[in-house]
């Protein structure tokens, strides 16, 4: 897959910090190093193994998952939204699209190197998860976490396809960010949880909920406290809606672009 | 076989109920090493015409070949052979021009330990070579456009279809993507270009098309069409003396010379970018019958006759200075041809 050429322009196109001169990119590194490191010192050290008991630890897992919750929910719906437009925008699409690359490698490039990025965003807070399922093992289970990640890789691929799929279909990226977020937060979030309201007076055991990000997440990081969802439906659905997707576009990439 | 084979092209577009026609049954035939000249006024289907070959729209109805290739059956085989450069391109800024370079050299599926070397020589070829490690955001606007004919190359084309290649280009800049194409006709690719330089274009293009309203009005050799669409060949005079006298035998040989006129001493220069220049040579009164000056003939014979008439003058002691077949103005057979219509 590294052998992609649109994957390997990708990433090192989108990193702006290349043109700096080493000392200052040495520099740059260091300092964010630094800040992020002291961050895990705090947190771990001086916050949840500094706790005799178990409840600080617990806590600090479900504010990090939240807290990696909203980063898919807005930025994934966003982080691929100028990958095709951007060609569009900047007149190169057409000389892309003339090249003998497979749509397949087109599409991958573009979607793995923009979950590269989310991927890096979301891992950084592995090391303060570890720390708390390490101290908190009973209450944070292993199928916990595992089912966490598991959540958190769907999520992001489905909202990052459907970024990179409107972004394919439309020709602007303003009109792509906005259809991205429209799609993911006001028809994932909102309208299923407005409807599930309308239709059945209450959220839980309501199937227009399952797919509802929020309560995946809920379901992952704690299982007792939400009812009525299925977490596996959710699950399939969103991979099966990203396979559509991704089909769509690499049978049809350069087809679409031939009558735009 | 020829390289470029295209029958009864035809492209349509729909804008609500109503189809709108971008090309009308085009055809046209290219030898391998042709360099054809595409001219016409905006909107009048150049742009579709060469999208059509580069796979990037599909026909209404006919069928274009290259090298025996359908472009529509076989697209993947077709861009293997093809270098194409739009009329409006981007570049990718934030990366550097060997990287630009790199990355296409592998969307083309070249091999990764040949990349240097193709780099290396199409940056040398480009004139380039200098900006390899750069950034391409740093490149001024004609090196991008020189850039991305580099990139055109990279995978060695047969054929190379360039859109306004030269468009938005200040002089020098034009300068050096004509000399550019100079060497690539020298290297044997077949080229499609169009633009509206006409001057710049009669001076490579061994063939070209008028194109209005999405109709091939005219194709062929650039002299040819001259001739057939002026009715007339043209050569120069041009006599160290006694002007009136060799405007006088010229005109009594009514046989062959269809018209002569005085035209001065000065003709206007085919690269004069003057816009207030005329665009024919202006008949003027000979002052001085017994001066020197340039006569241009008219006449509508085959090359003996262009020895019959030296030979006339000559013998009737006209000292001629020079005799010969003045460029062909392009602009003036455009202007004779099109309508200023768009499609």
């Amino acid at each position: 897959m590294i052998s992609n050429p649109v994957l390997r322009k990708e990433l090192a196109g989108n990193v702006r910090m290349r043109q700096l001169p080493r000392v200052a990119r040495v520099g740059c590194l260091l300092l964010i190093a630094s800040l992020i490191g002291t961050i895990y010192y705090y947190v771990i050290v001086r916050f949840i193994l500094a706790d005799r008991g178990t409840t600080t630890a617990v806590d600090t897992w479900h504010v990090v998952v939240i807290l990696q919750a909203a980063l898919i929910c807005l930025i994934s719906p966003s982080i691929a939204a100028n990958s095709i437009t951007r060609e569009k925008e900047q007149q190169t699409w057409e000389m892309l699209l003339f090249t003998m690359l497979q749509p397949s490698q087109i599409v991958f490039g573009k979607l793995l190197a923009r979950l590269y990025y989310l991927g890096l965003m979301i891992l950084i807070f592995m090391p303060i998860e570890l720390a708390c399922w390490a101290k908190a093992s009973n209450e944070i289970t292993t199928a916990m976490v595992a089912l966490t990640y598991l959540v958190m890789a769907v999520s992001a691929l489905c909202f990052t396809t459907i970024s990179l799929y409107v972004s394919w279909v439309v020709k602007r990226t303003i009109y792509s960010i906005m259809s991205g977020y429209s799609i993911v937060i006001g028809g994932l979030v909102i309208c299923t949880s407005l409807s599930a309201a309308v239709v059945n007076g209450s959220l839980a055991n309501n199937p227009l909920m399952w797919i509802n990000p929020i309560l995946m997440f809920g379901q992952a990081i704690d299982p007792h406290i939400v009812t009525g969802g299925d977490l596996t439906v959710a699950i399939i659905t969103y991979l099966l809606a990203t396979a559509l997707m991704l089909t769509r576009m690499i049978i049809r990439l350069r087809d679409f672009s031939l009558e735009a | 076989m020829p390289m470029i084979e295209i029958n009864h092209l035809r492209k349509e577009y729909r804008e609500g109920n109503k189809a709108k026609v971008a090309l009308k049954d085009l055809s046209l035939e290219l030898e391998q090493g042709d360099i054809f000249g595409f001219i016409g006024p905006n909107g009048a289907g150049k742009t579709t015409t060469i999208k059509m070959l580069a796979t990037l729209l599909i026909p209404t109805a006919g069928t274009a070949s290259i090298n025996g290739i359908n472009v529509v059956e076989h697209p993947e085989k077709i861009r293997a052979i093809v270098g194409y450069m739009p009329d409006f391109f981007g570049v990718y800024d934030d990366i550097k021009v060997w990287e630009y370079l790199d990355f296409f050299a592998s969307a083309y599926r070249l091999p990764r330990d040949r990349r240097p070397s193709i780099i290396d020589d199409v940056l040398a070829l480009t004139d380039l070579t200098e900006k390899k490690d750069s950034y391409v955001e740093s490149l001024s606007r004609g090196m991008k456009q020189r850039l991305c004919l580099a990139k055109t190359l990279v995978h060695d084309p047969l054929v190379m279809l360039l859109d306004e290649p030269a468009s938005g280009l200040d002089p020098r800049a034009r300068i050096e993507i004509r000399e550019l194409l100079k060497e690539l006709q020298s290297m044997g690719k077949t080229i499609i270009v169009s633009s509206h330089i006409l001057p710049e274009m009669e001076e490579f293009c061994n063939k070209i098309g008028i194109i209005e309203s999405g109709e091939l009005i005219v194709a062929g050799d650039v002299k040819t069409i001259a001739r057939s669409v002026r009715g007339q060949h043209n050569i120069d005079v041009v006599v160290l003396d006694e002007i009136g006298r060799a405007h006088a035998i010229l005109t009594g040989m009514s046989d062959v010379v269809r018209e002569v006129k005085f035209v001065g001493n000065r003709r206007r220069s085919l690269s004069d970018e003057n816009p207030d220049a005329e665009t024919q040579p202006m008949e003027r009164r000979i002052e001085d019958p017994s001066a020197g000056g340039t006569l241009q003939i008219g006449y509508t014979g085959e090359p003996d006759e262009e020895y019959r008439i030296l030979q006339v003058l000559v013998q009737a002691g006209v000292r001629v200075k020079a005799f010969y077949t003045p460029e062909t103005d392009l602009e003036d057979v455009f202007l004779r041809v099109t309508k200023g219509v768009v499609s």
